[in-house]
């Protein structure tokens, strides 16, 4: 048996997809909070059962379990990690309280951004004034030593804040990342006087190991979140390890990265876990793309209060985030882009000065849209979705909710329908065409300025519990004109895990100037200075796969240059054919390479070839690639299905309530075509196809929405 | 009854309702003065076409369209300022009025209508300019509706078929404007000629490309050109990015129906902002504000505000203004001290509502002229700002005591610090590129406290509503001097009060590893601008600190360098050299390797008697360094324990009230204190530039800025 078994923990359901008994199933189970090995062991077993098996013979014979845990993202939000020392350079302790006097306003909502006078900074994971000491040192940009370091003072440091009791130190100095002579000694004389053999040694944390890059705030977070998740996820994921190994299973834990791929727990860093849910989608995505010969996709998953999404450009492997922001913190993280804004079916409708406004607050599962009977009285755009027609109060997720469609009305009569004026039905299809609006408009500003391009040649995959009877609407507002609904929607995570890479990711950050403002010729000793670089990421990857156990010729390395006109902030990502430098010509391509991404992404004008060129970090992605999955095949159905009913659907204002056929996607075959407006059902979501759309399953049960006119 | 408003008397010979110059080439007050322009045919066609839920998408779509031009900008941008935010995008009427701003420096905006409406009257027929689709347009002269000639903006119309639907729009400071001094602030300037050069509404394109006689014309106008090119460029590229977009928009929902849809953003806002105001109490609000220098020389200026509430509208009376002097560039107009207060209404005031020009259109501004706020014609203008930004402080004081008894509660708040010495800098960097520019030191002013709470510390630059105070890592790589210390680093150096103002971000520079040319560009080296709130006090005024010929560079190489904070360096001189306090604005020079130059953006005021402020938080500020026991004891009042910095309850309410019975001992009757007030003048040398003491227009206090004296 070849199985595969991927899980992604969700904020109200684990899933689980496994390629089992040669068959692609998947599985659900509640999310539980209080121990998340719990869920997963549940989902793993149902997924299991689903196969006609169980989960001790799976993990017996099972080639991978990759795992994608928001472990690290309860720590971030519950702040329970341990109490963290800080070391860091002389005058610049407060770097953090500063937080580039922008960090009032990092992982919020636009308007946020509109209301200094309201700002308020999240509070730092480790508190200035205690945990943060400061030792006498400074490094200069070309790595010089400008103040050396005090060793009796980085010795007296330690002690003060072993003495308040922290339980790790990270250790941030100025420029580390060109010259870590510092750290590196400061690491030593922690070491020294707190010697291995004894209990209570105390893990420290080099900046420059952990992320080698310009800007201390950033690299100052990214150590701390490594540092700050590490043992909550260690104990979570040995947790879930040893019960996997009593069960006979032998193999790695794989852990499923927000850098794009997996590896193996003893590979990978605790910050690379935050946000690898949406991520492993955006690689089902890509799964999906290849496999239907698309190039340019979008993933949408509109779930109960945020509206994730994440794109594929020209079948790239991966675009990366630019300076992503992990809850409140801004970090250095090579992010594969996705991003989320406050939307889903909890946002909240309410009236503002006159206006209509459509979340980003969420009635969340408690107490839930006033139809869930929870004690919700604020109108939602479920409950919106209730009063048009659009779900069947008796069929949510597939009839294990029963909603109140009275409280639904009465939420929208009171809170919005009343105070602009308006019936009750004209209310709900205004909060409803509005969130499609942000959506869509969102989803449209996102592409265009990660991809360069509006998403008119785009696909999207809509999958979350509202996805599939959203994605005609915010579709529209994005220009997209396909949509494709995976036969699991619900468990989109989990089966992008199962189309992840082995991928390990070795970054350091340098800046290289190639070629100087005014000049035409580029600098051979630049290529020199990047090939030492990068001959020092080959050697840690090399050792990595040695002690993988991996066979070297078994995985591939891709080497990309960080690179920008000289002075600019901007950057982009440009990859170069092979693993070292050869001189000046290679330069030129690279140049040329960049030059042309550049006009891609910002206009042909805009480039700018006379101010120089930079290469500000490189990276080297070493991959081994995983199988590709096979969408299992179905027969076509004889004949077409008549519709399990109908009800009165409000697709236009201006036609008002409409007789609408309702179809079980259960009870469809491959080959089902239908035109809109249309309802199917399925047990986790609602496909909505209106007027102008078609709707059609495929022989791989995938079902395809597109816009005719 | 005679209304409120009616009750105003102004002073013969001056205007107040319009500029204090006239028309010139390429500009016309006239056009900049008016409130919204008559919608053109486009606009009243497609006004009805949006319903109000509908518009509410519409608006989102443009903000959309706003904020990725934004990031499109910084992502192009190599100017340290644009880079840190200093900069607008919006999108605006046909006829040429801002509907739709991004993030950023919403006074540009609001200053950019000024070419857009010159273009149309005056340009538009004219066969020699034209107006056509691809059209690229550039201005930055202060007369012509700018801030001053550092700030430039660039406008592309969208053309649908022939037809005007819109404008996108660009504003931002740049390094360098050609003016004698690198970065354009000028301190000795007495005209504007000596300011660097002004451009009017020109087209420096066509057919969506920079004509490359105007960009080598404007490149080889300033210390800059490399950056300067890559900049115009990137505007241009992102004024495409909003045409494109709008465009779509208009493939979507019809010419007209954006045409329109931009115009009723502007009349909704207008709208709410009215329903806003009724729900505030009339009256009649006073506040002042003085300044310390006219440029490089001291010298006293008056900046009072009057604001007069009544019914769903206001009237923002500055009267009482001193002249202007003709010698120095402290020198606001008429346009830029009512663009200036989008800073403070779109981020407090009518915080929530969309932020466009509806929400000035219930507003009435009478700004007193000629007076160094609203200037003849050939003054210098580069540091106008000081006084808009002054008229700004005050009407932040007004505001928020209106809007104490309002539902609108939650925008009460001392001002945000507008005490900036921002560092300017002329050299190569480490890599060998030319660098000329102001460092972002001025994105970490203080939040002044609020009715609910403390300031926050280092919260962005104060005209903008986001912007980035970046990383020391990246200034070593990019700037040719090194920050050898960043941070909260003063001590009793803001506002105190029942809630404290918010620290400022505090640099401590260093020439090194080669000399370099700095200078500083700011205000409040004596008088701050930073008033507190209901008691509270102010944030301190922020001269910049030299220390040149100091010992630093030895105590480094020894490893022996003392902690650099505010504290240790203006007070306690730990290191050895040549301090000098110094006006912000004064020429620059070159400082050599070691030279220390310390400067930050000021702090905010408190909010309430520091008597009330919690003992126990009196305690955190000691313990964080905030303030030293001196203040705790003698300006908070609080008993603790020296050593734990335990508080005594008990002990402190016992003192604290005592200091109550005290201040009731020391209180003066009105008429008392007024007569001693009077009594009082500052030395004569200060008062050179005031005007008459101490009403600068007129002999004698009692003379009313506004109505009757009672």
């Amino acid at each position: 048996m070849n199985a595969r078994l991927g899980l992604d923990i969700g904020g109200t359901f684990t899933d689980a997809v496994g390629v089992l008994n040669g068959n692609l199933v998947w599985a659900k189970a509640e999310t539980t909070h209080h121990d998340l090995k719990d869920c997963f062991m549940e989902a793993a077993a149902r997924a299991a059962e689903r196969s006609g098996t169980n989960l001790t013979d799976i993990a017996q014979d099972a080639e991978a379990l990759i795992y994608s845990t928001t472990v690290g993202t309860n720590t971030l939000i519950e702040r329970s990690g341990p109490k963290l020392g800080l070391l860091t350079t002389m005058g610049f302790e407060d770097t953090l309280k500063v937080g580039r006097s922008r960090s009032w306003a990092d992982g919020m909502p636009l308007e946020v951004r509109f209301a200094k006078g309201r700002a308020r900074k999240p509070e730092p994971l480790i508190p200035r004034d205690e945990f943060t000491v400061s030792l006498r040192e400074r490094i200069d940009s070309r790595g010089q030593v400008l103040i050396p370091l005090d060793e009796d003072e980085v010795r007296s440091q330690v002690q003060r804040l072993v003495d308040l009791g922290v339980r790790g130190f990270v250790v941030v100095l100025l420029n580390s990342f060109i010259n870590p002579e510092h750290e590196n000694r400061v690491r030593d004389l922690i070491h020294e006087e707190y010697p291995e053999v004894y209990l209570g040694r105390m893990p420290v944390f080099l900046s420059h190991e952990v992320s080698p890059q310009m800007g201390e705030y950033r690299r100052s977070l990214t150590t701390i979140i490594d540092a700050y998740l590490r043992v909550n996820t260690e104990e979570h994921i040995l947790d879930i390890g040893n019960d996997l190994l009593d069960m006979g299973y032998h193999k790695p834990l794989f852990l499923a990265k927000c850098t794009g791929g997996i590896s193996s727990v003893s590979r990978t860093r605790p910050v690379h876990l935050l946000g690898s849910g949406p991520v492993a989608g955006v690689f089902g995505a890509r799964a999906l793309a290849e496999a239907y010969g698309l190039r340019n996709v979008l993933l949408t998953d509109m779930g109960g209060t945020s509206f994730d999404a994440g794109l594929v450009v020209e079948a790239r492997d991966r675009l990366y985030e630019s300076d992503p922001v992990f809850d409140r913190w801004r970090v250095q993280v090579p992010v594969i882009a996705h991003w989320s804004i406050g939307a889903g079916g909890g946002s909240i409708a309410y009236i503002e000065d006159r206006r209509l406004h459509v979340g980003p607050r969420s009635a969340r599962s408690r107490p839930g849209p006033a139809c869930y009977g929870r004690g919700g009285t604020e109108p939602t755009v479920t409950d919106a979705d209730v009063v048009l027609g659009y779900i069947d109060p008796d069929y949510f997720l597939g009839g294990r909710i029963k909603l109140d469609a009275a409280l639904a009305a009465e939420a929208v009569r009171t809170r919005v329908a009343g105070p602009l004026g308006m019936t009750v039905d004209e209310a709900a299809w205004h909060i409803r065409h509005q969130i499609d609006g942000i959506m869509g408009q969102e989803l449209y500003m996102r592409t265009a300025l990660n991809s360069g391009t509006d998403p008119r040649e785009f696909t999207a995959f809509a999958v979350g519990g509202a996805g599939p009877v959203h994605a005609a609407g915010y579709a529209d507002f994005a220009d997209v004109r396909r949509i494709a609904l995976p036969p699991f929607a619900g468990a989109f995570g989990a089966f992008g895990t199962l189309s992840m890479d082995l991928v390990q990711t070795y970054e350091k950050g340098r800046k290289v100037v190639i070629r100087m403002p005014g000049s035409t010729e580029f600098d051979p000793a630049a290529a020199e200075v990047l090939n030492g670089e990068i001959e020092e990421l080959l050697v840690s990857a090399r050792r990595d796969i040695a002690e993988e156990g991996l066979d070297p010729d078994s995985v591939s390395f891709v080497l990309e240059l960080q690179m920008s006109y000289g002075m600019q902030r901007q950057t982009l990502d440009i990859p170069h054919s092979g693993l070292h430098i050869d001189g000046a010509s290679d330069l030129s391509t690279l140049f040329d390479r960049f030059q042309d991404a550049y006009a891609d992404s910002f206009g042909e004008g805009s480039t700018s070839p006379e101010s120089g060129a930079e290469v500000r970090l490189v990276r080297l992605n070493v991959i081994g690639a995983s199988e590709n999955l096979t969408l299992p095949s179905f027969e076509a159905a004889p004949a077409m299905p008549p519709p399990t009913g109908s009800r009165r659907v409000l697709w236009e204002l201006e036609r008002g309530w409409e007789e609408t056929p309702v179809y079980r996607l259960d009870e469809l075959g491959p080959g089902a075509a239908m035109e809109g407006p249309v309802l199917i059902e399925a047990e986790d979501s609602v496909g909505a196809a209106p007027r102008g759309w078609s709707f059609r399953l495929d022989e791989h049960r995938m079902g395809w929405m597109e816009k005719q006119t | 009854m005679t209304s409120l408003k009616d009750q105003i008397k102004l002073h013969e010979g001056l205007v107040y309702d319009r500029h204090a110059y006239g028309k010139g080439p390429g500009w016309d007050p006239e056009l900049i003065v008016e409130k919204a322009a008559e919608p053109s045919p486009i606009e009243k066609e497609g006004y009805d076409l949006l319903s109000d839920v509908e518009l509410e998408i519409f608006y989102h779509k443009m903000l959309t369209i706003v904020e990725e031009a934004r990031e499109v900008w910084q992502n192009l941008s190599i100017s340290d300022i644009i880079l840190a935010g200093d900069m607008s995008t919006a999108v605006f009427t046909p006829s040429g009025d801002l509907a739709v701003a991004s993030t950023g420096i919403h006074f540009h905006a609001l200053l950019n209508y000024a070419q857009s409406k010159f273009i149309l009257k005056y340009y538009r027929d004219d066969p020699t300019v034209g107006l056509r689709d691809g059209d690229i347009f550039f201005f930055n002269n202060p007369l012509a509706g700018s801030t001053h000639a550092p700030d430039m903006f660039t406008a592309m119309p969208v053309f649908h078929e022939g037809e005007l639907v819109a404008w996108a729009e660009v504003g931002g400071h740049q390094g360098d404007c050609g003016s004698v001094s690198p970065g354009g602030f000028n301190p000795y300037a007495t005209s504007r000629f000596e300011e660097g050069f002004h451009m009017a509404g020109v087209k420096i394109g066509e057919n969506f490309r920079i004509r490359k006689d105007m960009l080598d014309y404007l490149c080889g106008s300033v210390r800059n050109p490399f950056v300067f090119a890559v900049e115009l460029r990137s505007r241009v590229a992102t004024c495409l990015r909003m045409r494109d977009r709008i465009l779509r928009e208009v493939e979507r929902r019809g010419p007209a129906a954006v045409s329109g849809g931009l115009r009723r953003l502007i009349d909704l806002s207008s709208e709410l902002a009215s329903d806003r105001l009724k729900q505030i109490n009339d009256g009649v609000y006073r506040s002042i504000l003085f300044n310390d220098t006219i440029g490089a020389e001291k010298g006293l200026v008056r900046i009072p505000v009057t604001v007069i509430k009544e019914g769903g509208e206001m009237t923002i009376l500055v009267q009482g203004v001193s002249p202007p002097n003709g010698k120095g560039p402290v020198h606001a107009t008429w346009h830029l001290v009512r663009a200036s207060q989008a800073v403070y209404l779109f981020a407090y005031f009518f915080r929530g509502l969309m932020p466009n020009v509806g929400l000035f259109e219930p507003l009435t501004f009478l700004i007193e002229g000629p007076s160094v706020a609203n200037s003849p014609e050939d003054v210098a203008h580069t540091e106008g700002t000081i006084i808009s930004a002054a008229v700004v402080q005050s009407f932040h004081i007004i505001g928020s005591k209106m809007l104490f008894d309002s539902p609108f509660r939650e925008n009460v708040s001392a001002p945000f610090s507008r005490n900036m010495v921002a560092l300017v800098f002329y050299g190569s960097n480490l890599f060998g590129y030319r660098a000329t520019g102001i460092t972002s030191t001025g994105n970490g002013a203080g939040q002044g406290a609020r009715f609910d709470g403390d300031g926050e510390h280092s919260t962005g630059f104060y005209w903008a509503s986001m912007t980035d105070a970046g990383e020391v890592e990246e200034f070593d790589a990019r700037y040719p001097f090194t920050i050898i210390a960043r941070g909260l680093l003063g001590t009793d150096y803001h506002g105190f009060g029942m809630y404290r103002g918010g620290s400022a971000l505090i640099e401590v520079s260093m020439a090194y590893p080669n000399p370099v040319v700095m200078t500083s560009w700011g205000t409040s080296d004596v008088i701050s601008h930073n008033p507190g709130l209901f008691g509270g006090y102010w944030g301190p005024p922020n001269p910049r600190l030299t220390i040149t010929k100091n010992d630093a560079l030895k105590l480094m190489a020894e490893g022996a360098l003392p902690e650099l904070t505010h504290h240790s360096l203006a007070a306690e001189r730990r290191l050895d050299g040549e301090y000098a306090f110094e006006s912000s604005s004064v020429n620059p020079k070159e400082f050599e390797v070691g030279d220390v130059f310390l400067c930050d953006t000021g702090s905010g005021g408190g909010y309430g008697d520091v008597l009330e402020r919690d003992p126990e938080a009196v305690m955190t500020d000691v313990r964080e360094g905030m303030i030293s026991v001196d203040v705790a004891s003698r300006v908070y009042r609080v008993v603790y324990d020296e050593e734990t910095l335990r508080v005594d309850h008990a002990a402190t309410e016992t003192l604290r009230s005592e200091e109550r019975q005290a201040r009731i001992a020391r209180g003066k009757r009105f008429d008392d204190f007024i007569g001693g007030w009077l009594a009082q003048k500052p030395k004569e040398h200060l008062l050179t530039y005031y005007g008459e003491w101490p009403d600068p227009r007129v002999p004698g206090y009692d003379k009313p800025f506004w109505g009757e004296h009672d």
